[in-house]
């Protein structure tokens, strides 16, 4: 089964059928349907605005979702948002699967790589991946499911009315005739694809993953055998593997380094400056001092042995501990009342008991930052 | 030049012997189901067994485990089908997983040497294993489930 994604940039608020391009460019098996849709919410598509228009880049990239459907019925859902822990992975490609009335034991999620010309934006944070993807979602998912049905009524000479699609299968209600997505892909692929004014959307009450809890997470067998690919699990041919020792104060800069020692650390192979961005970095790199070794605890070890002078930077006297006392004092002023129902302090000042409790502390997680490149030269 | 035995094959390692075995694992063998946390011991993301008991993989030199049976998250079943890899995808523990091949270690060595643990005994166990989507009440109802099979 080949996948292939639109090469071509699709209008934005138009779903299009481009089975027939690429099977003419010769990289879509034939008979498997693929679905393209430019779903940008803040056009006349979306019944409501979810934001994801207002998102960088998401005006002029719209967001892409694809299906296609092999001769075996196999049906392959492409995810364009990254799997963080929160299953949107799973959750965006079961609203389309959802829609189209599919088999989930017959679907197979596909990552997209980052490319967000074809697929959106695809800044997965914010909590907010199914609020702005629910809706293009489900309605790719529909317009998919409809032409399944049309392409099932054709075959049968009757009215798409007569035919409703339940389950990976397409059933003429009078007759009880049947048609397998599979079978119905390459016809359904021929059809136009339905307008989104003309789509049906499920009623809620039909819904049969959404909200239901009855889906594990589709890289649950991956995760607990050990093959679920994180990013520090990349590996690229030859590769090699480097540890950066950064400013020790944020904002601060590299003045000089001395590698001699580092070098002499065995499995070490080099030692190289890491340009950064200027302050305020941001979300750039911030720079320093990569040792590069043929595994990273070598590398590691080799980043122990650098001597370096840094220039610590207009932080250079920032103190943690002042910082916390000054956020303790401010804590400490009377706030703005934004909403006060049932009139908590007027309950406070008649409670029988109160407790009284400052919060405070760093969020903090386990997360393995790390990135692939590949060099080139 | 060192031979390391894990998951019932033999691999050479001609690189530094006092490098911890986390890395050789993950970097030299290929071994990337067990993972990085934070290289200090804290987090028991990176659990192994070595003859059967759990230990950070951060913490032990390569060289300290020639010798020794190393089992890793790839080879706890040949199948992935171990009990507790069971329960973990009955009671859809994971959320991001990362920790995961840690937690699930922990666990089968734990049920290994106490095949009925009591509660507190589970959570004695398993507070080194630390997770971040805070999967601790599903990582304790499965190992429930994986002990007294409900």
């Amino acid at each position: 089964m080949t996948h292939m994604f639109d090469p071509d940039p699709i209008p934005t608020g138009t779903i299009v059928n481009v089975s027939r391009r690429l099977l003419l460019k010769g990289i879509v098996a034939s008979g498997t349907l693929v679905l393209g849709a430019s779903l940008r919410p803040s056009s006349a598509m979306a019944d409501w605005a979810t934001g994801a228009g207002a998102m960088p880049g998401g005006t002029v990239n719209d967001p892409h979702v694809y299906i296609s459907i092999d001769p075996s019925g196999l049906v392959t859902i492409i995810t364009n948002r990254s799997e963080m822990g929160t299953g949107v992975r799973t959750s965006l490609p079961m609203v389309v699967a959802d829609e189209l009335e599919a088999d989930w034991s017959h679907v197979r999620v596909q990552q997209a790589p980052g490319d967000e010309k074809k697929y959106g934006n695809q800044d997965t944070d914010g909590s907010r991946s199914v609020r702005h993807f629910i809706q293009p979602m489900r309605q790719c998912g529909a317009a998919m499911r409809m032409m399944l049905e049309q392409a099932a009524a054709r075959r049968w000479g009757v009215d798409p009315s007569e035919v409703k699609a339940d389950n990976h299968v397409i059933v003429h209600v009078a007759s009880g005739r049947k048609a397998g997505y599979g079978e119905l892909a390459a016809a359904a692929a021929a059809l136009p694809v339905p307008p989104v004014s003309g789509l049906k959307l499920k009623d809620p009450s039909q819904f049969r993953y959404i909200g239901k809890g009855t889906i594990s997470i589709v890289d649950l067998h991956d995760i607990t055998v050990g093959r679920a690919p994180y990013g520090i699990d990349a590996r690229i041919p030859g590769v090699k593997f480097a540890v950066v020792a950064r400013p020790p104060v944020v904002g601060g800069k590299l003045v000089t380094f001395d590698a001699s020692e580092a070098m002499k650390v065995p499995g070490v192979e080099k030692v190289v400056e890491v340009k950064g961005w200027p302050w305020p970095s941001k979300f750039m790199p911030v720079g320093g001092v990569a040792v590069v070794a043929r595994n990273t605890g070598s590398a590691i070890k080799g980043r122990d042995k650098l001597k370096i002078v840094w220039d610590d930077g207009p932080n250079a006297t920032y103190d943690s501990v002042s910082f916390r006392k000054e956020m303790e004092d401010t804590a400490g002023n009377p706030g703005t009342v934004v909403r006060n129902d049932g009139d908590a302090l007027a309950a406070l000042k008649t409670a029988a008991k109160v407790i009284s409790a400052q919060a405070g502390g760093i969020s903090g997680a386990i997360s393995a930052h790390s990135s692939s490149v590949r060099s080139l030269s | 030049m060192v031979t390391l035995k894990v998951n019932g094959r033999d691999y050479p390692y001609d690189g530094d012997p006092t490098v911890p075995l986390l890395w050789v694992l993950r970097d030299e063998l290929g071994l990337t189901g067990t993972k990085f946390g934070c290289g200090e011991g804290l987090c028991g993301a990176c659990t192994v067994h070595l003859d059967g008991a759990a230990m950070r993989s951060c913490g032990i030199q390569a060289g300290d485990a020639v010798g020794k049976t190393i089992v890793t998250i790839e080879g706890l079943h040949s199948e992935g089908n171990h009990l507790v890899q069971r329960v973990w995808r009955e009671a859809n523990v994971p959320q991001c997983g990362y920790c995961h091949a840690g937690q699930i270690m922990q666990a089968a060595a734990l049920l290994a040497s106490s095949p009925k643990p009591s509660r507190d005994e589970v959570l004695t166990v398993m507070s080194g294993n630390i997770c971040r989507c805070g999967c601790y009440q599903r990582i304790a109802e499965a190992i429930t489930l994986a002990s007294t099979g409900a």
